[in-house]
Protein backbone atom coordinates (compact mmCIF):
# COMPACT_ATOMS: atom_id res chain seq x y z
CA UNK A 1 0.00 0.00 0.00
CA UNK A 2 1.28 3.69 -0.80
CA UNK A 3 2.88 4.96 2.39
CA UNK A 4 0.74 8.12 1.80
CA UNK A 5 -2.39 6.61 1.88
CA UNK A 6 -1.47 4.74 4.67
CA UNK A 7 -0.90 7.07 7.06
CA UNK A 8 -3.91 8.98 6.31
CA UNK A 9 -5.63 5.76 7.19
CA UNK A 10 -3.50 5.47 10.37
CA UNK A 11 -4.07 9.65 11.28
CA UNK A 12 -8.10 8.59 10.92
CA UNK A 13 -7.93 5.47 12.82
CA UNK A 14 -5.72 7.51 15.58
CA UNK A 15 -8.53 10.18 16.03
CA UNK A 16 -10.90 7.52 16.66
CA UNK A 17 -9.38 5.32 19.09
CA UNK A 18 -8.21 8.49 21.01
CA UNK A 19 -11.93 9.69 20.54
CA UNK A 20 -13.04 7.09 22.61
CA UNK A 21 -10.67 7.44 25.50
CA UNK A 22 -7.87 9.88 26.44
CA UNK A 23 -4.85 7.68 25.94
CA UNK A 24 -0.82 7.86 26.44
CA UNK A 25 1.03 7.32 23.08
CA UNK A 26 2.58 3.49 24.18
CA UNK A 27 -0.40 2.61 24.97
CA UNK A 28 -2.09 3.76 21.63
CA UNK A 29 0.52 1.76 19.91
CA UNK A 30 0.16 -1.40 21.62
CA UNK A 31 -3.87 -0.72 20.81
CA UNK A 32 -3.44 0.18 17.16
CA UNK A 33 -0.75 -2.44 16.26
CA UNK A 34 -3.15 -5.06 17.53
CA UNK A 35 -5.25 -4.62 14.20
CA UNK A 36 -2.74 -2.72 11.78
CA UNK A 37 1.26 -3.49 11.68
CA UNK A 38 2.56 -0.02 12.87
CA UNK A 39 5.73 1.17 13.60
CA UNK A 40 6.15 3.29 16.77
CA UNK A 41 8.39 6.10 14.91
CA UNK A 42 4.96 6.73 12.69
CA UNK A 43 2.37 6.95 15.45
CA UNK A 44 3.98 9.59 17.16
CA UNK A 45 5.09 11.88 14.39
CA UNK A 46 0.98 11.40 14.12
CA UNK A 47 -0.05 12.48 17.71
CA UNK A 48 3.00 15.87 17.94
CA UNK A 49 1.70 17.07 14.59
CA UNK A 50 -2.31 16.65 15.28
CA UNK A 51 -1.66 17.96 18.94
CA UNK A 52 0.02 21.31 16.86
CA UNK A 53 -2.63 21.12 14.51
CA UNK A 54 -5.05 21.81 17.46
CA UNK A 55 -6.64 18.44 17.01
CA UNK A 56 -5.61 17.18 20.45
CA UNK A 57 -5.15 18.57 23.94
CA UNK A 58 -2.92 17.23 26.49
CA UNK A 59 -2.04 16.12 29.95
CA UNK A 60 0.08 14.77 32.14
CA UNK A 61 -0.10 12.19 34.51
CA UNK A 62 2.79 10.95 37.42
CA UNK A 63 3.33 7.73 37.67
CA UNK A 64 4.88 6.11 40.58
CA UNK A 65 7.51 4.65 38.88
CA UNK A 66 9.47 6.43 35.22
CA UNK A 67 8.46 9.72 33.68
CA UNK A 68 5.11 11.26 33.64
CA UNK A 69 2.61 10.05 31.11
CA UNK A 70 1.43 12.20 28.18
CA UNK A 71 -2.06 11.53 27.77
CA UNK A 72 -3.80 12.78 24.64
CA UNK A 73 -7.51 14.01 24.50
CA UNK A 74 -9.44 14.70 21.33
CA UNK A 75 -10.49 18.83 21.11
CA UNK A 76 -13.80 19.89 19.39
CA UNK A 77 -11.89 20.91 16.73
CA UNK A 78 -10.88 16.78 16.45
CA UNK A 79 -14.08 15.58 17.29
CA UNK A 80 -15.43 17.71 14.05
CA UNK A 81 -12.36 16.88 12.02
CA UNK A 82 -13.11 13.04 12.60
CA UNK A 83 -16.45 13.27 11.47
CA UNK A 84 -15.02 14.56 8.11
CA UNK A 85 -12.74 12.07 8.00
CA UNK A 86 -15.00 9.21 8.47
CA UNK A 87 -17.31 10.73 6.14
CA UNK A 88 -14.85 11.22 3.04
CA UNK A 89 -13.65 7.49 3.95
CA UNK A 90 -17.02 5.56 3.86
CA UNK A 91 -18.16 7.71 0.47
CA UNK A 92 -15.21 6.87 -0.67
CA UNK A 93 -15.50 3.00 0.68
CA UNK A 94 -18.77 2.84 -1.09
CA UNK A 95 -17.16 4.54 -4.46
CA UNK A 96 -14.43 1.45 -4.41
CA UNK A 97 -17.45 -0.86 -3.80
CA UNK A 98 -19.63 -0.10 -6.22
CA UNK A 99 -16.33 -0.07 -9.27
CA UNK A 100 -15.36 -3.38 -7.31
CA UNK A 101 -19.23 -4.78 -7.99
CA UNK A 102 -19.19 -5.86 -4.45
CA UNK A 103 -21.27 -5.26 -1.15
CA UNK A 104 -21.17 -1.55 0.29
CA UNK A 105 -19.70 -1.02 4.01
CA UNK A 106 -23.25 0.61 4.88
CA UNK A 107 -25.00 -2.42 4.17
CA UNK B 1 21.85 2.82 28.31
CA UNK B 2 18.39 4.28 27.97
CA UNK B 3 20.30 7.05 29.14
CA UNK B 4 23.11 6.94 26.37
CA UNK B 5 20.01 6.36 23.60
CA UNK B 6 18.18 9.61 24.93
CA UNK B 7 21.21 11.38 24.87
CA UNK B 8 22.44 10.48 21.19
CA UNK B 9 18.89 11.45 19.85
CA UNK B 10 18.94 14.44 21.74
CA UNK B 11 22.32 15.56 20.35
CA UNK B 12 21.32 14.23 16.89
CA UNK B 13 17.89 16.36 17.50
CA UNK B 14 20.35 19.45 17.70
CA UNK B 15 22.04 19.81 14.18
CA UNK B 16 18.65 20.44 13.51
CA UNK B 17 17.01 23.80 13.37
CA UNK B 18 13.97 23.32 15.44
CA UNK B 19 12.50 24.36 18.28
CA UNK B 20 13.29 23.23 21.76
CA UNK B 21 10.20 22.33 23.08
CA UNK B 22 9.44 20.46 19.96
CA UNK B 23 13.16 18.36 20.76
CA UNK B 24 12.14 17.75 24.25
CA UNK B 25 8.81 16.53 22.96
CA UNK B 26 10.86 13.80 20.97
CA UNK B 27 13.08 13.35 23.27
CA UNK B 28 10.25 12.41 25.54
CA UNK B 29 8.04 10.70 23.79
CA UNK B 30 10.88 7.95 23.18
CA UNK B 31 11.84 7.72 26.68
CA UNK B 32 8.13 7.09 27.35
CA UNK B 33 8.48 4.40 24.65
CA UNK B 34 11.60 2.69 26.32
CA UNK B 35 9.92 2.48 29.04
CA UNK B 36 6.73 1.35 28.03
CA UNK B 37 9.10 -2.07 26.50
CA UNK B 38 11.14 -2.22 29.77
CA UNK B 39 7.94 -2.82 31.50
CA UNK B 40 7.09 -5.52 28.91
CA UNK B 41 10.59 -7.19 30.08
CA UNK B 42 12.50 -6.32 27.04
CA UNK B 43 16.16 -5.99 26.89
CA UNK B 44 17.60 -3.04 26.39
CA UNK B 45 19.20 -3.98 23.16
CA UNK B 46 15.79 -5.12 22.10
CA UNK B 47 14.43 -2.44 22.58
CA UNK B 48 16.84 -0.20 20.53
CA UNK B 49 16.22 -3.00 17.52
CA UNK B 50 12.18 -2.17 18.05
CA UNK B 51 12.63 1.57 18.29
CA UNK B 52 15.93 1.95 15.85
CA UNK B 53 18.80 3.19 16.37
CA UNK B 54 18.78 7.33 16.47
CA UNK B 55 20.83 6.93 13.27
CA UNK B 56 18.83 5.68 11.38
CA UNK B 57 15.84 6.92 12.67
CA UNK B 58 16.84 10.72 12.70
CA UNK B 59 15.70 11.03 9.13
CA UNK B 60 12.42 10.53 9.68
CA UNK B 61 12.10 12.31 13.10
CA UNK B 62 13.33 15.88 11.53
CA UNK B 63 11.58 15.27 7.83
CA UNK B 64 11.05 19.04 6.91
CA UNK B 65 13.37 20.43 9.15
CA UNK B 66 16.64 22.05 7.77
CA UNK B 67 19.82 21.40 9.55
CA UNK B 68 22.21 23.70 11.79
CA UNK B 69 24.86 25.09 8.94
CA UNK B 70 28.35 25.64 10.91
CA UNK B 71 30.41 27.41 8.37
CA UNK B 72 33.79 26.37 7.41
CA UNK B 73 36.14 29.52 8.35
CA UNK B 74 36.68 31.64 5.27
CA UNK B 75 34.43 29.00 3.03
CA UNK B 76 33.10 31.91 1.03
CA UNK B 77 36.78 33.24 0.18
CA UNK B 78 37.52 30.17 -0.57
CA UNK B 79 35.26 29.22 -2.94
CA UNK B 80 35.48 33.05 -4.55
CA UNK B 81 39.30 32.67 -4.80
CA UNK B 82 39.27 28.91 -6.61
CA UNK B 83 38.55 29.96 -10.00
CA UNK B 84 41.49 32.36 -9.90
CA UNK B 85 43.48 29.84 -8.34
CA UNK B 86 43.36 27.12 -10.92
CA UNK B 87 43.15 29.38 -13.54
CA UNK B 88 46.99 30.22 -12.74
CA UNK B 89 47.28 26.95 -11.41
CA UNK B 90 46.28 25.68 -15.79
CA UNK B 91 48.49 28.55 -16.92
CA UNK B 92 51.54 27.59 -15.16
CA UNK B 93 50.89 23.63 -16.42
CA UNK B 94 50.21 24.75 -19.84
CA UNK B 95 52.59 27.57 -20.39
CA UNK B 96 55.48 26.15 -18.16
CA UNK B 97 55.56 22.60 -18.52
CA UNK B 98 52.86 22.44 -22.32
CA UNK B 99 50.85 20.42 -20.02
CA UNK B 100 47.60 21.89 -21.26
CA UNK B 101 46.10 19.00 -21.90
CA UNK B 102 45.67 16.94 -18.74
CA UNK B 103 46.63 20.12 -17.24
CA UNK B 104 42.58 21.75 -18.02
CA UNK B 105 41.79 19.02 -14.76
CA UNK B 106 42.66 21.29 -12.38
CA UNK B 107 39.31 23.06 -13.34
CA UNK B 108 37.69 20.86 -11.73
CA UNK B 109 39.01 22.03 -8.19
CA UNK B 110 36.71 24.94 -8.53
CA UNK B 111 32.79 22.82 -8.32
CA UNK B 112 34.70 20.44 -5.69
CA UNK B 113 35.93 23.32 -3.65
CA UNK B 114 32.51 24.85 -3.94
CA UNK B 115 30.65 21.30 -2.78
CA UNK B 116 33.20 20.82 -0.28
CA UNK B 117 32.79 24.31 1.69
CA UNK B 118 28.81 23.82 1.12
CA UNK B 119 27.89 20.31 2.22
CA UNK B 120 30.68 20.55 4.54
CA UNK B 121 28.51 23.81 6.51
CA UNK B 122 25.88 21.01 7.17
CA UNK B 123 28.26 17.48 7.51
CA UNK B 124 25.80 16.44 4.72
CA UNK B 125 26.28 12.54 4.61
CA UNK B 126 26.07 12.65 1.21
CA UNK B 127 29.48 14.90 0.51
CA UNK B 128 31.01 12.02 -0.71
CA UNK B 129 28.28 11.19 -3.23
CA UNK B 130 28.54 14.58 -4.56
CA UNK B 131 32.08 14.76 -5.26
CA UNK B 132 32.33 10.93 -6.90
CA UNK B 133 31.66 12.40 -9.70
CA UNK B 134 34.63 13.78 -10.23
CA UNK B 135 36.67 11.56 -8.83
CA UNK B 136 35.02 9.10 -11.16
CA UNK B 137 35.59 10.96 -14.09
CA UNK B 138 39.46 11.65 -13.13
CA UNK B 139 40.09 8.22 -12.73
CA UNK B 140 37.91 7.40 -15.42
CA UNK B 141 40.16 9.07 -18.13
CA UNK B 142 43.15 8.49 -16.12
CA UNK B 143 42.53 4.99 -16.90
CA UNK B 144 41.68 5.89 -20.49
CA UNK B 145 44.24 8.23 -21.40
CA UNK B 146 47.12 6.12 -19.95
CA UNK B 147 46.54 2.71 -20.11
CA UNK B 148 43.56 2.61 -22.91
CA UNK B 149 41.06 1.25 -20.74
CA UNK B 150 38.38 2.97 -21.96
CA UNK B 151 36.83 -0.46 -21.38
CA UNK B 152 36.32 -1.76 -19.28
CA UNK B 153 37.32 1.55 -17.24
CA UNK B 154 33.64 2.81 -17.67
CA UNK B 155 32.42 0.42 -14.88
CA UNK B 156 34.63 3.57 -12.37
CA UNK B 157 31.00 5.21 -12.39
CA UNK B 158 29.12 2.80 -11.00
CA UNK B 159 30.67 4.20 -7.65
CA UNK B 160 28.50 6.70 -7.93
CA UNK B 161 25.36 5.53 -7.11
CA UNK B 162 26.76 2.49 -5.14
CA UNK B 163 28.28 5.66 -2.68
CA UNK B 164 24.63 6.94 -2.83
CA UNK B 165 22.93 3.89 -1.54
CA UNK B 166 25.91 3.41 0.87
CA UNK B 167 25.34 6.85 2.28
CA UNK B 168 21.54 6.51 2.87
CA UNK B 169 22.49 3.06 5.04
CA UNK B 170 21.51 4.89 8.08
CA UNK B 171 17.77 4.64 7.14
CA UNK B 172 17.74 1.19 5.66
CA UNK B 173 18.07 -2.41 7.07
CA UNK B 174 20.77 -4.04 6.02
CA UNK B 175 18.87 -6.57 3.32
CA UNK B 176 17.64 -3.29 1.54
CA UNK B 177 21.07 -2.40 1.45
CA UNK B 178 22.62 -5.09 0.20
CA UNK B 179 19.76 -5.40 -2.16
CA UNK B 180 19.89 -2.01 -3.39
CA UNK B 181 23.74 -2.32 -3.84
CA UNK B 182 23.36 -6.09 -5.44
CA UNK B 183 22.56 -4.72 -9.01
CA UNK B 184 26.01 -2.96 -9.09
CA UNK B 185 28.09 -5.85 -7.35
CA UNK B 186 26.55 -8.09 -10.07
CA UNK B 187 27.31 -5.35 -13.16
CA UNK B 188 30.90 -5.91 -11.71
CA UNK B 189 31.08 -9.16 -11.10
CA UNK B 190 29.49 -9.67 -15.22
CA UNK B 191 32.23 -7.46 -16.27
CA UNK B 192 35.28 -9.31 -14.49
CA UNK B 193 33.47 -12.60 -16.02
CA UNK B 194 32.87 -11.32 -19.21
CA UNK B 195 37.09 -10.43 -19.26
CA UNK B 196 37.35 -14.15 -18.51
CA UNK B 197 35.53 -15.21 -21.19
CA UNK B 198 32.03 -15.81 -19.72
CA UNK B 199 29.84 -12.69 -21.39
CA UNK B 200 27.33 -15.18 -22.44
CA UNK B 201 26.62 -17.15 -19.93
CA UNK B 202 28.00 -14.44 -16.64
CA UNK B 203 24.68 -12.68 -17.06
CA UNK B 204 23.10 -15.50 -14.54
CA UNK B 205 24.94 -13.03 -11.86
CA UNK B 206 22.02 -10.93 -12.38
CA UNK B 207 20.06 -12.88 -11.32
CA UNK B 208 21.40 -12.45 -7.60
CA UNK B 209 19.39 -9.35 -7.36
CA UNK B 210 16.08 -10.86 -7.32
CA UNK B 211 17.03 -13.57 -5.03
CA UNK B 212 18.27 -11.26 -2.58
CA UNK B 213 14.83 -9.39 -2.98
CA UNK B 214 13.06 -12.46 -2.18
CA UNK B 215 14.64 -13.07 1.04
CA UNK B 216 12.11 -10.16 2.06
CA UNK B 217 8.92 -12.37 1.41
CA UNK B 218 7.24 -12.84 4.54
CA UNK B 219 5.49 -16.62 3.63
CA UNK B 220 8.61 -18.39 4.06
CA UNK B 221 7.50 -21.40 2.37
CA UNK B 222 6.76 -19.06 -0.96
CA UNK B 223 10.04 -17.72 -0.41
CA UNK B 224 11.71 -21.38 -0.52
CA UNK B 225 10.11 -21.96 -3.72
CA UNK B 226 11.54 -18.98 -5.62
CA UNK B 227 14.85 -19.45 -4.24
CA UNK B 228 14.64 -22.96 -5.28
CA UNK B 229 13.29 -22.32 -8.37
CA UNK B 230 16.09 -19.59 -9.41
CA UNK B 231 18.70 -22.44 -8.89
CA UNK B 232 16.85 -24.76 -10.04
CA UNK B 233 16.65 -22.46 -13.48
CA UNK B 234 20.30 -21.30 -13.24
CA UNK B 235 21.48 -24.61 -12.88
CA UNK B 236 19.48 -25.76 -15.75
CA UNK B 237 20.76 -23.58 -17.85
CA UNK B 238 24.25 -23.93 -17.59
CA UNK B 239 23.81 -27.68 -17.91
CA UNK B 240 21.93 -27.25 -21.30
CA UNK B 241 24.44 -24.53 -22.65
CA UNK B 242 27.62 -26.58 -21.62
CA UNK B 243 26.29 -30.27 -22.33
CA UNK B 244 24.66 -28.82 -26.04
CA UNK B 245 26.71 -25.13 -26.85
CA UNK B 246 24.94 -24.69 -30.16
CA UNK B 247 21.90 -24.40 -28.09
CA UNK B 248 22.45 -22.02 -25.13
CA UNK B 249 18.86 -20.59 -26.01
CA UNK B 250 17.58 -23.79 -24.82
CA UNK B 251 18.76 -23.44 -21.55
CA UNK B 252 16.50 -20.32 -21.33
CA UNK B 253 12.85 -22.43 -21.04
CA UNK B 254 14.89 -23.66 -17.58
CA UNK B 255 13.54 -20.28 -16.19
CA UNK B 256 10.02 -21.16 -17.64
CA UNK B 257 8.66 -21.94 -14.12
CA UNK B 258 9.90 -18.77 -12.77
CA UNK B 259 7.76 -16.93 -14.72
CA UNK B 260 4.86 -18.97 -14.48
CA UNK B 261 5.06 -18.32 -10.71
CA UNK B 262 5.68 -14.72 -11.29
CA UNK B 263 2.61 -14.37 -13.35
CA UNK B 264 0.57 -16.27 -11.16
CA UNK B 265 1.11 -14.73 -7.84
CA UNK B 266 1.34 -11.12 -9.93
CA UNK B 267 5.04 -10.47 -9.27
CA UNK B 268 6.02 -9.55 -12.98
CA UNK B 269 6.01 -6.30 -14.37
CA UNK B 270 7.70 -4.85 -17.03
CA UNK B 271 7.98 -1.52 -15.44
CA UNK B 272 7.99 -1.51 -11.81
CA UNK B 273 7.85 0.54 -8.93
CA UNK B 274 7.63 4.75 -8.38
CA UNK B 275 9.87 5.52 -11.22
CA UNK B 276 8.06 7.27 -14.70
CA UNK B 277 7.95 5.00 -17.16
CA UNK B 278 9.68 7.63 -19.48
CA UNK B 279 12.70 7.23 -17.04
CA UNK B 280 13.16 3.77 -17.48
CA UNK B 281 13.12 4.11 -21.42
CA UNK B 282 15.56 6.26 -21.13
CA UNK B 283 17.69 4.48 -18.82
CA UNK B 284 16.97 1.24 -21.43
CA UNK B 285 17.62 3.11 -24.52
CA UNK B 286 20.64 5.06 -23.12
CA UNK B 287 22.53 1.79 -22.01
CA UNK B 288 21.56 -0.38 -24.96
CA UNK B 289 23.36 2.50 -26.98
CA UNK B 290 26.03 3.27 -24.92
CA UNK B 291 26.82 -0.81 -25.44
CA UNK B 292 26.32 -0.72 -28.42
CA UNK B 293 28.50 1.89 -29.37
CA UNK B 294 31.02 0.08 -27.57
CA UNK B 295 31.21 -3.29 -28.78
CA UNK B 296 30.31 -2.58 -32.50
CA UNK B 297 32.93 0.32 -32.70
CA UNK B 298 34.86 0.16 -29.66
CA UNK B 299 33.93 4.00 -29.25
CA UNK B 300 33.90 3.30 -25.29
CA UNK B 301 35.88 6.21 -24.17
CA UNK B 302 33.30 8.53 -25.42
CA UNK B 303 29.95 6.65 -25.24
CA UNK B 304 29.54 7.34 -22.28
CA UNK B 305 28.46 10.71 -23.35
CA UNK B 306 24.69 9.06 -24.08
CA UNK B 307 24.31 8.82 -20.60
CA UNK B 308 24.04 12.35 -19.89
CA UNK B 309 20.80 12.26 -21.69
CA UNK B 310 19.24 11.05 -18.11
CA UNK B 311 19.82 14.08 -16.42
CA UNK B 312 19.28 16.37 -19.59
CA UNK B 313 16.11 14.80 -19.87
CA UNK B 314 15.45 15.01 -15.74
CA UNK B 315 16.29 18.66 -16.03
CA UNK B 316 13.93 19.28 -18.60
CA UNK B 317 11.26 17.53 -16.98
CA UNK B 318 11.64 18.16 -13.27
CA UNK B 319 13.54 21.80 -13.57
CA UNK B 320 11.42 25.14 -13.23
CA UNK B 321 10.90 26.57 -16.64
CA UNK B 322 13.46 29.55 -16.38
CA UNK B 323 16.29 26.98 -14.99
CA UNK B 324 16.12 24.62 -18.04
CA UNK B 325 18.87 26.49 -20.22
CA UNK B 326 20.98 27.26 -17.63
CA UNK B 327 21.07 23.51 -16.25
CA UNK B 328 21.34 22.15 -19.28
CA UNK B 329 24.72 23.92 -20.17
CA UNK B 330 27.38 21.74 -18.04
CA UNK B 331 26.37 18.98 -20.02
CA UNK B 332 26.22 20.59 -23.53
CA UNK B 333 30.14 22.41 -22.38
CA UNK B 334 31.24 18.57 -21.53
CA UNK B 335 29.82 17.27 -24.32
CA UNK B 336 31.70 19.62 -26.41
CA UNK B 337 34.33 19.76 -24.79
CA UNK B 338 34.96 16.14 -25.02
CA UNK B 339 34.07 15.45 -28.61
CA UNK B 340 36.79 18.14 -29.45
CA UNK B 341 39.54 16.35 -27.22
CA UNK B 342 37.95 12.72 -28.00
CA UNK B 343 38.13 13.16 -31.46
CA UNK B 344 40.20 15.98 -32.91
CA UNK B 345 42.68 16.08 -30.02
CA UNK B 346 42.08 19.74 -29.09
CA UNK B 347 42.52 19.16 -25.35
CA UNK B 348 44.02 22.08 -24.96
CA UNK B 349 41.25 24.43 -26.39
CA UNK B 350 38.20 22.41 -26.01
CA UNK B 351 38.17 23.29 -22.27
CA UNK B 352 37.18 27.02 -23.08
CA UNK B 353 33.47 25.30 -24.04
CA UNK B 354 33.19 25.51 -20.87
CA UNK B 355 32.79 29.06 -20.97
CA UNK B 356 29.56 29.10 -22.04
CA UNK B 357 27.81 27.77 -18.68
CA UNK B 358 28.84 31.98 -16.97
CA UNK B 359 27.81 32.70 -20.68
CA UNK B 360 24.74 31.69 -20.98
CA UNK B 361 23.95 32.42 -16.96
CA UNK B 362 24.86 35.77 -17.36
CA UNK B 363 22.61 36.43 -20.15
CA UNK B 364 19.65 34.87 -18.92
CA UNK B 365 20.10 36.89 -15.96
CA UNK B 366 20.83 40.42 -17.76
Amino acid sequence: MNSQFKRGIIEMCVLKIISRKDMYGFELIENISSEIEVNENTIYPILRRLTKQGLFDTYTESMSIGAPRKYYKLTEHGTHKLNEYEDEWRSFLDSVYRILGGASNES
Amino acid sequence: MKANYLEDLRSLLNNYKMEQTEKDEIVSDYNEMYEGYEGKGMQDDEIVKKLGAPRSIIRELTEGFKKVEKPLPGGEKIIALSPFAALIIFFVLGFGFNLWHPGWIIFTIVPVTAIIVEMGKTRDEQLTTALSPFFASLLYLYLGFYHDLWHPGWIIFIIIPMLGIWNSRRTLSKLDLIVSLSPFLAGIAYVALGLQGYWKEGWVVFLIIPMLGLLNEKNRLMMLLWELLFIAGIAGYLYVGYTYPEYWAYGLFAFAPIVILGMITGNIEIVGGDIPKEYNIIIVASTAVFLLLGFIFNLWGVAWLVFLVIPVYAINVEAPKSDRVVATTPFIALTIFFILGFFFGLWAYSWLAFLIIPIVAIMKNA
